[in-house]
């Protein structure tokens, strides 16, 4: 039996969802020609080998995931905490077993929200060599991107040298070359977000004068304004989502991720006035308009956060290093 | 068209230093570090050249190429084309194909692990309405660490804890199971 190869861990650890049923841990480690990434389910382990001699480039971005996981988290919390509020407090509906699993809830959301703040802002990290772009899934954070590519830089350097900046920078143009098919890349941030943000902020704003002056607005113009503001807001949308977005299922999934956040918020907010006013949300949900509505709450805020969540962790498919499959050769280089 | 692009707005990022580097349009980190392996035109295939003079030493698949090294397990002269380079050593197709130099060792692209299968199983009686599942899952423990013991199973994890962990709560199992079964059997009889 040969000596087994010594392996040295690699920073990052990352746990991922395939086929929306099985969860895998990828680990990174060092040997002494290779990277190897491991992809590791409970019963068994899958390979793959990056040799430093044919590292081309290392790149590591920071993301957005981590940031809207967080406004996710913090839209499911307070949800739950005003749900919790109702139980504890409602003088005719008040349920200690309600408010005790609601508390639950609460505390166990903000673990989740303080332990993502904790490890701070998402990144990807991506090595490429002669085969392509290898996208290094145990990397999902800013830190441990540094910490990952820091190590792979000095044994690149090891292998093959010092990195050649300098020597690229003269082939830079040569560089900006398409991949195969239409680019996703554009100079600008995608102007469709700045239509949900706009819908967002109607949403909040309908929620602020309703319960600012009760009775005023009545439930059919809030019904009417959700309508149109929605659908200006998913054809904004889905104008942009050939230029801007990755796929229509990107499109549609955050479109989904911001209408029902705002709804979320919005019902939340509902509720916590009802049981500031001393009523019971159960006692108001006999009338059909409101009982419906009391039912669309759970159901909101669980596909609020699948709405966040669905699109942060859907993978981009965009190459981020485009890079020829050679270069032309330096002076005095044959 | 753009070199690198910025991950959260999808923005052009400016030219990479191989320092870390800030998107202007959203202020995003990122990094890009190239090596020469970019710069490095592709490699080409070698071919072995051919044998024009009587005598002289060819290779044992290709008569007609001229030898250029021994396979190190077989002994075999190989030409360029047939010389299988796998970190410093060199082997024939034959040999690599088989594993008889062991060269593949390490290599596999997937791997089980037969010792957390082993750990699972010994946990499963443990959960009280599978207590029964002991007569199955014992013998197969034991089996699994006999079988694996000097095996090779991760490339990355060492140690055989899990197996004698394993061993350790299905014995315990057994012991427990059949204690029971006899003072059970020791009341029927009084």
């Amino acid at each position: 039996m040969a000596d087994p190869i010594a392996y040295t861990r690699l920073p990052g650890i990352g746990n991922r969802f395939a086929d929306a049923t099985v969860v895998y841990g990828h680990r990174a480690y060092l040997g002494p020609d290779h990277v190897l990434l491991v992809r590791r389910s409970r019963y068994g382990e899958t390979y793959r080998r990056l040799y430093l001699d044919d590292i081309q480039a290392v790149f590591y971005a920071e993301t957005d995931n981590a940031r809207t996981f967080t406004i996710g988290a913090l839209v499911g919390c307070l949800s739950v905490a005003s749900l919790t509020i109702v139980f504890a407090q409602s003088p005719i509906g008040a349920s200690a077993a309600g408010a005790s699993i609601g508390l639950a809830g609460t505390i166990a959301l903000l673990v989740v929200l303080a332990a993502n703040v904790f490890r701070g802002a998402s990144a990807r990290c991506w090595i490429r060599t002669k085969g392509g772009e290898s996208l290094v899934p145990n990397v999902g954070r800013l830190r441990a991107a540094r910490r990952f590519a820091q190590a792979i830089e000095d044994a690149v350097s090891m292998r093959q040298g010092a990195a050649e900046h300098d020597r690229v920078k003269t082939h830079l143009s040569a560089l900006h070359v398409p991949l195969a098919g239409e680019s996703a890349v554009t100079a600008n941030r995608p102007k469709s977000d700045r239509g949900l943000w706009l819908f967002l902020f109607v949403e909040a704003a309908y929620a602020g004068l309703t319960m600012a002056m009760p009775g005023t607005f009545p439930p059919g113009l809030w019904i009417l304004i959700t309508v149109v503001v929605g659908a200006v807001a998913l054809m904004v949308l889905f104008r942009g989502s050939g230029k801007h977005w990755h796929s229509p299922y990107r499109a549609l999934v955050t479109a989904t991720g911001y209408y029902v956040t705002a709804r979320s918020l919005y019902w939340a907010l509902y509720w916590f006035m009802l049981t500031m006013e001393g009523t019971f949300i159960f006692e108001i949900a006999q009338q059909d308009l409101l009982k419906l509505g009391g039912l669309t709450i759970f159901g909101n805020i669980i596909l609020g956060g699948l709405g966040f969540i669905i699109p942060a962790s859907h993978p981009k498919r965009q190459t981020p290093v485009v890079v020829p499959d050679s270069m032309p050769p330096s002076d005095g280089e044959s | 068209m753009d070199a690198v692009v910025c991950q959260r707005c999808f923005s052009a990022l400016p030219e990479p230093d191989g320092e870390e580097i800030r998107c202007a349009q959203c202020g995003a980190h990122a990094r890009l570090m190239i090596y020469p392996a970019l710069l490095r035109p592709p490699d080409r295939g070698r071919v072995g050249e051919t044998l024009m003079i009587d005598g002289q030493s060819s290779c044992f698949y290709h008569p007609e190429k001229v030898a250029s090294v021994p396979c190190e397990t077989c002994g075999r002269f190989l030409c360029a084309l047939c010389d299988i380079e796998l970190g410093d050593r060199h082997v024939c197709p034959g040999c690599l194909g088989s594993d008889e130099s062991g060269a593949r060792s390490g290599m596999d692209a997937q791997r089980a692990l037969p010792d957390t299968i082993a750990l699972d199983l010994s946990i499963v009686p443990l959960i009280p309405i599978f207590w029964w599942a002991v007569v199955f899952t014992a013998p197969m423990v034991l089996f699994l660490c006999v079988q694996y013991w000097n095996a090779e199973t991760s490339l990355v994890r060492r140690g055989r804890w899990r197996l004698i962990l394993a061993l350790l709560i299905s014995g315990t199992e057994l012991v427990l199971i059949v204690t029971f079964l006899f003072f059970i059997l020791l009341g029927t009889l009084a």
